[in-house]
């Protein structure tokens, strides 16, 4: 099922994933999943839990190994590439990747050396900006909120400006109004300057709808549908997860 | 009915088991054949009869040596191809390095017991062995640890290739051990005051019909473990797509 | 190289801030001294004797606040998911190994320098020679370059900290053997060349289990 398009895309394919299979052992979580996600694409990937959203999207910022199937991104396989094609990626989980016993400065300038970024100290200033952390930088993580420890982890994300970001529950944790902002934040950051391709993964379905241009539904290990989202009302949304779940979990 | 019908009409030819029948029968007729020739070897000058018990200890080692080779080997396999088969290896290799290992082990502490009155010496050959079996007993705990199979394979993989190459730095730091005043039967040690004790004609062919001997238990077991795991594997895919197929 | 030197950076500052891994180290080792000091019966501590089995309680010591230590630094990695923050980063493998090697080297060394002053006190027996300077070294450097991919491993299994001294022991066992004849004899005042065996064997280990693990270490920590 392809949501039906009358231009010609003539952007380029910044993600692809072909006949992905991962077995844990004998258990099989993708089935032969196929992906594409293309520059500037805002896309929101859904499903139930178990469904391999996680796995996916581990997969794609080359942490676990396929047990099948091709990988590209920006048009390089990733088992011909180096360790330097994660610097095209930026990675956002529940997982913050943060060291609660080091200052933001710190934090960042560690990831900044790490992944080689250029005028380092300016660039760490202006994403401390971007986010809104300027004033507690020097303050230890560890004395964060949780929200601010999320936005933090997105200035990690984005300080070596790749150009795919990657981002898994962001949400998790947080009251809806800090959730709020953040998706907020996602979306002004997503734009930035230079289309950035996004995959999130979320469990809030009106969320991950407004936030993106085109909604993934996982099931069965496979793709169960995808729609852009012009196409469905919120209200249609609720329904239709569930129709295209039980229908995709069965199988 | 109609899927195991499918099912037995899928499966392939008996294959394999002609060569493990061979295996076995020479195994039937290797072993007692092995135990005459064991009993009829001369005494030993020095040592008398405990010494008959060398015969199996030695060939013991020399294939535990073999198995936790395989198991370097299959290490190396996996490394470079990350492929299940390899990790079957691995499995084999180290299981039955672990079992020869004991059985070194114990005839040793045996044979110390009668020929030297102790039960254990310092000897570096059996120090070795022993500081291995330890060692790959720890790789069997991590492998139990780990439920993800290819998380267990990896990193079976890495203790294996670690393990190996530990082992003549083993054997090598075993010499600052206290000494023994335990001759050995083929060749002096580090220390040459200890004799060389030569074997008669009779004698070495008694230890070579008694390697095969325990040369044929292990490439039988080799196959069967290996098979084993093959096995284990066609059941599981074969479960799992009855399963797909049904709904 | 930077980014070994960065992950390194990363690591003493932390450390620095809570000393949560060195303090935990220095109290086990100062403890398990004691512990050898009152269990012990008084005549193996007499003077005369206890060359005999001080070096061997030394490294006894030196392996089990190691292993503490070992643990202590990865446990920190998991927790915030950190770990895999490194392995995101577009950074050799080998690189993150060697900076993660590096300073609980370093955190090992300082733990080291301490208690065998204090050691030396409570046995009377004197731990003051600069020869065992390179015996502590060379030895220490084999426990970071075991125990840091041996902890990577250990830590993600389901047994975590309580694995990684089964599968630390036994490999390490030539080493141990190896620093405890050689302190002996570098505290015994013998001559150098007896010593010089056991530095070069230790050399040794410690060169092939620098490389080994460099290599392996992508293998150690991928899904």
């Amino acid at each position: 099922m392809t949501a039906a398009t009358t231009l010609q895309d003539s952007r380029p394919v910044m993600v692809r994933a072909n006949k992905l299979v991962k077995s844990f052992g004998n258990r099989p979580v993708l089935r032969g999943l196929d992906l594409e996600l293309r520059q500037g694409d805002f896309v929101t990937l859904l499903g139930p839990n178990g469904a391999g959203k996680t796995t996916l999207l581990r997969i794609l910022a080359t942490l676990a190994r396929p047990t099948s199937g091709t990988v590209e991104l920006a048009g390089i396989p990733l088992n011909e590439a180096k360790s330097s094609i994660r610097g095209l990626l930026g990675v956002i989980s529940h997982q913050t990747f943060l060291y609660e016993d080091l200052n933001a400065y710190e934090n960042l300038r560690f990831y900044g050396k790490l992944y080689e970024v250029p005028n380092l100290t300016a660039r760490v200033e202006e994403v401390l900006k971007k986010v809104g952390l300027e004033k507690r930088a020097i303050d230890r993580v560890r004395t964060y909120s949780r929200g601010m420890q999320q936005r933090l982890s997105i200035a990690r994300a984005i300080l070596h400006n790749p150009p795919i970001l990657l981002l898994d529950e962001p949400d998790t944790g947080l009251d809806r109004q800090a959730a709020d902002m953040l998706g907020d934040l996602i979306r002004d950051l997503a734009i930035d300057g230079q289309s950035r391709t996004v995959l999130m993964t979320t469990h809030n379905l009106e969320r991950g709808l407004a936030m993106s241009d085109r909604i993934l539904i996982l099931a069965g290990g496979r793709l169960a549908a995808e729609r852009s989202s012009n196409s469905l009302a919120p209200e249609q949304l609720q329904d239709f997860y569930y129709d295209t779940v039980s229908l995709g979990g069965a199988r | 009915m109609a899927t195991i019908a499918k099912y037995n009409a899928s499966r392939p030819a008996k294959t394999g088991l002609g060569f493990s029948t061979i295996i076995m029968w020479s195994l039937l007729v290797s072993w007692p054949v092995s135990l005459l020739f064991v009993l009829l070897a001369g005494d030993d000058a020095i040592l008398k009869y405990s010494q008959r018990i060398f015969y199996y200890h030695l060939p013991s080692n020399i294939v535990c040596f073999i198995a936790f080779f395989i198991y370097f080997v299959g290490a190396i396999g996996y490394w470079r191809t990350r492929k299940r088969s390899w990790d079957i290896v691995m499995v084999a290799g180290l299981e039955l390095g672990i079992f020869f290992s004991v059985i070194g082990v114990v005839t040793g502490s045996i044979w110390a017991r009668y020929a030297w009155g102790t039960f254990w010496t310092w000897d570096p050959r059996l120090t070795t062995v022993s500081i291995m079996l330890v060692v790959y007993i720890s790789g069997v705990m991590l492998r139990a640890a780990i439920d993800d199979p290819t998380r267990k394979a990896a990193l079976t993989a890495v203790f294996g290739i670690i393990g190996f190459v530990n082992v003549p730095l083993v054997f090598f730091s075993t010499r600052w051990f206290p000494k023994g005043q335990h001759p050995l039967i083929f060749s002096s040690t580090s220390n040459g005051s200890e004799t060389t004790v030569g074997l008669d004609p009779f004698m070495y062919l008694t230890l070579g019909i008694c390697s095969v001997a325990v040369g044929l238990l292990f490439t039988y077991f080799l196959t069967e473990r290996m098979r084993l795991g093959q096995m284990q594997d066609e059941v599981a895919a074969r479960r799992l797509a009855l399963e797909g197929g049904e709904n | 190289m930077r980014k070994v030197w960065a992950v390194y950076a990363k690591d003493v500052r932390a450390e620095l801030r809570t000393k949560d891994i060195f303090s935990a180290m220095f109290v086990f080792s100062l403890l398990a001294t004691l512990v050898f000091a009152f269990a012990l019966p008084a005549k193996l501590l007499d003077p005369k004797e206890v060359g005999g089995i001080a070096p061997g309680l030394l490294w006894v010591a030196y392996t089990f606040s190691g292993v503490l230590g070992l643990n202590r630094s990865f446990i920190v990695e998991k927790d915030k998911g950190s770990l895999e923050g490194l392995l995101l980063a577009p950074a050799d493998r080998g690189a993150i190994y060697l900076g993660k090697m590096l300073s609980n080297l370093t955190f090992m060394l300082l733990v080291e320098t301490l208690i065998t002053p204090i050691f030396g006190i409570l046995f009377n027996y004197s731990t003051f020679n600069l020869w065992l300077i390179p015996v502590v070294l060379l030895g220490t450097l084999g426990f970071a370059e075991i125990g840091t991919i041996f902890a990577a491993m250990a830590i993600n299994t389901r047994a975590r900290e309580v694995l990684l001294p089964v599968l630390f022991f036994p490999i390490m066992l030539p080493v141990i053997i190896a620093a405890t004849n050689a302190t002996s004899a570098v505290l015994a005042n013998r001559p150098f060349d007896e010593v010089l065996g056991q530095l070069e064997f230790m050399l040794v280990f410690d060169v092939i289990f620098l490389v080994l693990p460099i290599l392996l270490f992508e293998l150690a920590v991928e899904e």
